[in-house]
């Protein structure tokens, strides 16, 4: 799914809560499952998040977009968007979880991408457990733009 | 910290382009409704301070990312 994103740079602004300062990410696809890829901060070598595009894990999921991001990305379309999710790694799979609460909205056109808190009515916890999600897999992206 | 006293449906500007509206007071429930431009990001404390945690604790470095890869393998 991303595999076309491998290598490209996003460029997040002060978007990432707690990582104002870091505003250029490279995006590294793992090789084995193109679902899963690294944000490697381009500012600071020891900053980065592992990610995972959410809908493989979590079919059900869904992300509506307002206005003022769909401005801010420059997003034309559904279709130039892709999304993924921080990961928390623990010690055991079984602990891990993943931000559904707050994903990165990349347009995959122009790289600009944000992270993106969903509006209250969007009940997702920032520590959804990886390991139930991950019972489950496939998937389509499920997002909607209003334009 | 400026402590304004304010009755449901009186309101205050902020910076000449944000406005921040009591609009309803029920015991101790207070709604508050905001008119500002859409570059103004707006939200809840406590969710900022969950994204944020929830951030910090996520990052890691390339190679321990890796540990994932392990754990799923075990799975």
């Amino acid at each position: 799914m991303l595999e076309l994103l491998h290598e490209k740079q996003i460029e997040t602004g002060p978007s990432i809560l707690g990582f104002e300062e870091y505003h250029t990410f490279q995006i590294f696809v793992e090789e084995e499952d193109s679902n899963f890829a690294y944000l490697q901060s381009l500012d600071d070598e020891n900053i980065g998040f592992f990610t995972v595009y959410p809908f493989a894990l979590y079919p059900e999921y869904s992300v509506e977009l307002d206005d003022a991001i769909i401005t801010k990305l420059e997003i034309s379309n559904e279709e130039e968007v892709a999304i993924l999710c921080l990961i928390t790694l623990r010690e055991t799979l079984e602990l891990s979880t993943m931000n559904l609460l707050a994903p990165i909205i990349i347009n995959t056109r122009t790289l600009k991408a944000s992270q993106y808190v969903l509006p209250p009515k969007f009940e997702y916890s920032a520590r959804t457990p990886l390991i139930k999600a991950a019972k489950a897999k496939g998937g389509t992206q499920d997002v909607s733009v209003n334009t | 910290m400026l402590v304004l006293t304010r009755k449901p449906g009186q309101s205050i500007i902020v910076n000449g382009n944000i406005e921040i509206i009591v609009t309803a007071v029920d015991g101790d429930q207070v709604k508050i409704g905001i008119n500002a431009p859409s570059d103004i990001h707006i939200l809840r404390k406590e969710v900022a301070e969950a994204v944020e945690s929830s951030n910090r604790e996520a990052t890691v470095s390339r190679n321990a990312a890796s540990k994932l890869r392990g754990l799923m393998k075990k799975d």
